[in-house]
């Protein structure tokens, strides 16, 4: 399929599509209004600077070797947790996608780093394409900013796809203008034995809606899905999640961790789907959320449905408040009770970011969320 | 110079817990109080520190003359109290070298910033003298670690932040000889003219290693014997019951 074609096939899958509505369980607690996107006629894509290009491209200047690895990506580029249609759009403005294309065995020590500045009073995409050849070791860090303080609605798409024995990273880093809205759609496909994290740190925007998946079809592959998240005031956070087994030996992990702050909302649904012949998978499952006030929100839906023997699973989500003997321990170390509260939501969410396993993008992630800790107020 | 406790009543929801507690620990002395299950020994020291769930009914506790009751809990830490407690929290994602930091930076006027090189050096410097593994530094406060650990953890926090009056509830509770060694070790290295410390034990044992000045006997809410350190072994020998004789 050329380019053109995939274009013209996410036009018309576009005009196809229905609109999200409350009857479908994606949307079950999400917030409609955001998610129509009813106004929005085309996309553009958002600005973007590159640093440690080598290996990245554009799609409209791939070798035909190259545009073979892309194709498998583009197929299952499309969205499945609540916004296919919106994803549609998106994707149908495909020559301004980008690349990534590793070698097999290549072992990139610097991460490949990519910032989005989304444009104000428009529609923006980022289309970001992965291909992980394989033993190829690396990580890709995506940033999202404002061009300036006005609002802005942008969809991310990020598809991963790596060969066998690969080892990916994959960190996204939303901090938009606060009256914007964001709709990501993750996916990452695992090769046999092959290790993939992909986390996504949410502190700006008014609505952002996550969809990340993680497909293993080859045995031993695993994957890791985190994500930080430390909404305030009003944004709500909108999370949608998917693992799907479908061979045996596959393993998962997913940890999402929310603060949520004065009259923040979240909505948290993930789904574990082991097929029948998916023996010996080990999948987990965990959605956590610090309740900072008492006029916040958090709405928690953890799902499985296992088809086959022999396996490991679980989820479970929890909402909490911080213990006040936990604060007592620290304030009777003299350390003043804001701050006492500060360093205890941060050290639950620094949990999550460790287990990037990863200095260069654990730093560049803490660097984003204690940025968004230095603007909260506590009551 | 001395932490003066003068008639101090306490109680928790309707029960009272304290019933006029007197006790005075001059600056230099090591006091140690004793005394059986539910006598009020560790609500002492938690009262001492300001925790929130008692409510002084009556009393005073001042130190060097400052009225401590009129203090927040982490206002009392600075001002130089320290409690080493018997049950310490865990702290998940926050470094014991980012958790002393916090705790010293907060007692540093605004603006200023703590030396982080000679942070590590003392750490290291108290921490070699602790027993314990430099790896601590970066695990995350008391979690997963042993109960000797998490004792040992506490003392290294009460040695980095040099407080003028050390409270220890039950410190020895859970140790092992050699970790009760260690503890000891820590405890008589920060005895000194200008500090003061009140050790609350079940045990002769610890007493054994850390030799206290005075000994006082705690029941129902009161001190009820105060003496020296004949008085622990006494009470070793013949159990709380010879308080009744």
């Amino acid at each position: 399929m050329t380019l053109n074609d995939f274009k013209a096939q996410k036009l018309q899958e576009f005009d196809a599509l229905p609109l999200p509505s409350r009857s479908e369980e994606n949307w079950r607690f999400g917030n409609l209004k955001q998610g129509k996107h009813e106004t929005i006629e085309s996309f553009r894509a958002a600005d973007t600077s590159v640093t440690n290009a080598a290996f990245i491209h554009s799609v409209t200047d791939l070798s035909d070797d190259q545009l073979k690895r892309l194709a498998p990506l583009l197929e299952k580029s499309g969205a499945t947790l609540g916004s296919p249609k919106v994803t549609a759009l998106a994707l149908s403005n495909i020559e301004s996608a980008l690349f990534i294309d590793i070698p097999s065995n290549e072992i990139l020590e610097e991460p490949i780093i990519i910032d989005y500045s989304v444009i104000s009073a428009s529609a923006n995409n980022t289309l970001l394409f992965i291909h992980a050849g394989a033993c190829s070791q690396f990580s890709v860090v995506e940033k999202y900013t404002s061009n300036d303080n006005a609002p802005s609605t942008t969809v991310g798409v990020t598809i991963i796809h790596s060969e066998a024995s690969a080892t990916v990273k994959h960190l996204a880093i939303q901090s938009v203008q606060e009256e914007s809205r964001i709709t990501f759609h993750h996916r990452v496909d695992g090769g046999k034995d092959s290790n993939i994290s992909s986390c996504i740190l949410n502190t700006g925007a008014a609505w952002a809606r996550s969809e990340a998946s993680a497909y293993l079809n080859e045995n031993g592959a695993h994957a890791n899905l985190l994500s930080v998240s430390v909404p305030n005031e009003n944004q709500e956070y909108d999370q949608r999640t998917f693992q799907s087994h479908a061979s045996p030996h596959t393993t998962s992990d997913l940890l999402y961790k929310n603060s949520l702050y004065d009259k923040a909302k979240t909505v948290f649904s993930g789904l574990i789907f082991v097929e029948e012949k998916a023996h010996f998978t080990d999948a987990y499952q965990t959605c956590r959320n610090l309740l900072m006030s008492d006029t916040t929100e958090a709405n928690s839906m953890p799902g499985l449905e296992i088809n086959a023997d022999q396996v490991k699973c679980s989820h479970g989500s929890t909402s909490s408040t911080i213990e006040e003997e936990e604060i007592f321990y620290l304030k009777a170390r003299g350390i003043d009770p804001q701050t006492a509260k500060q360093m205890i939501a941060r050290g639950f969410l620094i949990e999550v970011i460790e287990k990037l396993s990863d200095e260069k993008l654990e730093t560049l992630a803490t660097e984003a969320l204690d940025q968004k800790l230095a603007q909260l107020r506590l009551g | 110079m001395s932490l003066v406790i003068n008639n101090l009543h306490a109680k928790i929801a309707d029960t009272e817990i304290l019933k006029g507690v007197n006790l005075e620990i001059p600056t230099g002395e090591i006091h140690a109080i004793m005394g059986p299950n539910g006598s009020g020994k560790s609500t002492l020291s938690k009262i001492i520190c300001g925790h929130e769930d008692y409510e002084v009914t009556a009393g005073t506790i001042t130190m060097d003359g400052q009225d401590v009751l009129e203090l927040d809990v982490d206002e009392r830490s600075r001002a130089g109290l320290f409690l080493a407690f018997q049950y310490p929290m865990e702290v998940p994602g926050v470094s014991n070298a980012n958790f002393l930091r916090a705790a010293l930076q907060a007692r540093l006027p605004k603006g200023e910033e703590i030396d982080a090189v000679k942070f590590y050096h003392t750490m290291y410097e108290k921490m070699d003298f602790l027993e314990m593994d430099r790896k601590f530094t970066g695990r995350a406060v008391n979690e997963g670690f042993s109960g000797g650990e998490k004792k040992r953890n506490e003392i290294l926090q009460m040695m980095m932040l040099d407080p003028r009056y050390c409270l220890l509830d039950e410190t020895d509770s859970g140790l092992d000889i050699d970790a009760l060694k260690v503890v000891a070790k820590g405890v008589n290295s920060m005895r000194a003219e200008n500090r003061g410390f009140l050790l609350i034990t079940h045990y002769q044992r610890l007493l054994d290693y850390i030799k206290p000045d005075k000994v006082h006997v705690m029941a129902d809410g009161q001190i009820v014997r105060s003496g020296g350190f004949e008085l622990a072994e006494t009470l070793e020998a013949e159990g709380y019951d010879f308080l009744k004789s």
